[in-house]
């Protein structure tokens, strides 16, 4: 379980103004909102970057961030926006390599890389200097580096950006797997046909702050919009484009 | 005899260094021998030996590392054949050797920041991904250096070997002049004295190792660089395992 009370963060380009939200074990939670809104911003607190400056509590079950950090960094797994990987290795290097960072076996890191090569695609993409490959190969191998310890914490940030039809087809698959295995997953996205296909609840941010939570029920609820989808909660809220 | 009391310099500034250290304020929240320890503990020595590798792959994968240690074979062969440049050979390896540590250093330091930039929920500290990085390069610049100096000079396999020695104490020298210089407070009596005992064994090994060094002019003049150019290195290298309980 995550608990966040109270976070107050700044970096150079958002800010978060008291943010306080609770996501239980293997439930997943989408973080909507414009571009500077804070999302990116508490993605990169919850994991667990340094050198940003934050009060308030954060605790992934029953750590602190505070104090316990390394026990909080073993359990998440984090997909930063934008995805820049160490072009000199190859995908399946490099995901060896954060497996053995997080203390997997030889054979499970094999297990674990054959498998998301599987489910992604990857081919032989998957043994190519990453220097070479394209947008969504990356962004693929970024997906996987993320969820290979099989981490109780999943930070997503624009999980399906670069990708098609199919590949965002994979990486829903991938996140709809995770809260079978307990896992907890927030989605930082603008891709909200992603976010009502896959999460359970949702929230809305504006200048740094929560302006809306809940189901998608009850975001409907809160802001009467017509039509009863993630679009017109959107739309009603931030006005039509 | 020179380069003897040149090493014992290096050894004792660090000994002094750690003595000074003692002096300094107490504070029993401030835990960086500790914090070693349980940075060591998770990511383990795997997670190192990985890094270590990332290192090592890094730099073999390089354009710009393959043309400048091509050229500077190229550049070596060709002073110790050419009549002109004959008696200059060695210069000429020497100013290769620090160009190939400065694309080796620039190559490799940037790593850690990239890594913890992109993925942050790795856990593994800056410090411990600079110190595992930085060796790696050193560990290419010895080989390399060492392979060059027993092909093109009558020095022994013992000679290299013993210089390697001598290369990664000053390393662990700097190492520990850098923990002492950049850590404010330390958090516990047992903490400096470990310090002032490593450095005193270090010390004596140091000597140990001089001692049984053919002193010859080349050999003082290649020693005398490559303790200069590492020393400083490491210095900035290790100053980020020093911090370690900042970077987190």
């Amino acid at each position: 379980m995550l608990l966040v009370q109270d976070l107050v963060a700044t970096s150079v380009r958002e800010r978060l103004n008291g943010v306080s939200f609770k996501i239980g074990n293997g439930e997943v939670l989408a973080v909507l909102g414009l571009n500077t809104a804070g999302g990116h911003l508490l993605g990169q607190v919850l994991a667990g970057k340094s050198g940003l400056r934050k009060t308030g509590q954060v605790q992934l079950n029953s750590y602190h961030y505070r104090s316990q950090i390394q026990k909080v960094m073993a359990q998440t797994g984090y997909l930063a926006n934008p995805v820049q990987l160490p072009e000199y290795l190859s995908g399946f290097e490099f995901l060896d390599f954060v497996g053995s960072i997080y203390h997997l076996s030889p054979e499970t890191r094999n297990k674990r890389i054959g498998e998301l090569g599987e489910t992604l695609k990857l081919g032989s993409d998957l043994f190519s200097i990453i220097e070479s490959t394209s947008h969504d190969v990356r962004q693929k191998i970024a997906f996987a580096v993320s969820i290979i310890h099989k981490p109780r914490l999943l930070v997503l940030d624009e999980p399906t950006q670069y990708l098609d039809y199919v590949g965002q087809g994979q990486i829903k698959k991938l996140i709809n797997e995770q809260p079978k295995e307990g896992t907890s997953v927030i989605i930082i996205t603008n891709n909200l046909e992603l976010a009502a296909t896959v999460a359970d609840r949702f929230v809305v941010m504006a200048e740094g702050q929560i302006a809306l939570e809940g189901t998608l029920e009850q975001l409907v609820n809160q802001t009467k919009s017509r039509p009863k989808t993630l679009e017109g909660v959107m739309s009603v809220y931030f006005g039509n484009v | 005899m020179s380069i003897v009391y040149l090493m014992l310099g290096v050894g004792l500034a660090g000994t002094l260094m750690a003595l000074f250290e003692l002096k300094k304020y107490y504070s029993p929240k401030t835990r960086y021998w500790l914090n070693f320890n349980r940075h060591q503990a998770f990511p383990s020595f795997s997670g190192l030996g990985s890094v270590f590798m990332i290192g090592i792959t890094r730099i073999s994968r390089d354009r710009q590392f393959t043309i400048a240690l091509g050229l500077i074979v190229l550049m070596t062969l060709t002073g110790r054949l050419n009549w002109y440049t004959k008696e200059y050979w060695l210069d000429i390896l020497l100013v290769g050797l620090l160009i190939l540590l400065i694309v080796t250093v620039d190559k490799l330091s940037t790593i850690g920041t990239q890594l913890l930039e992109q993925f942050p929920s790795l856990p593994m500290s800056k410090g411990v991904l600079n110190l595992a990085v930085g060796v790696s390069g050193l560990t290419i610049i010895t080989v390399i250096s060492s392979t060059i100096f027993l092909a093109l000079t009558e020095l022994g396999l013992m000679d290299i070997i013993r210089l390697c020695a001598i290369i990664l104490i000053c390393n662990l020298v700097a190492y520990l002049m850098s923990l002492a210089w950049y850590a404010a407070t330390h958090s516990d009596p047992l903490g400096s004295w470990r310090l002032v005992t490593t450095q005193t064994i270090v010390l004596i090994l140091l000597y140990l190792g001089l001692i049984q060094l053919p002193l010859n002019f080349i050999l003082i003049a290649v020693a005398g660089c490559m303790i200069v150019i590492i020393t400083i290195v490491s210095c900035l290298e290790s100053s980020y395992w020093a911090t370690i309980g900042h970077n987190g």
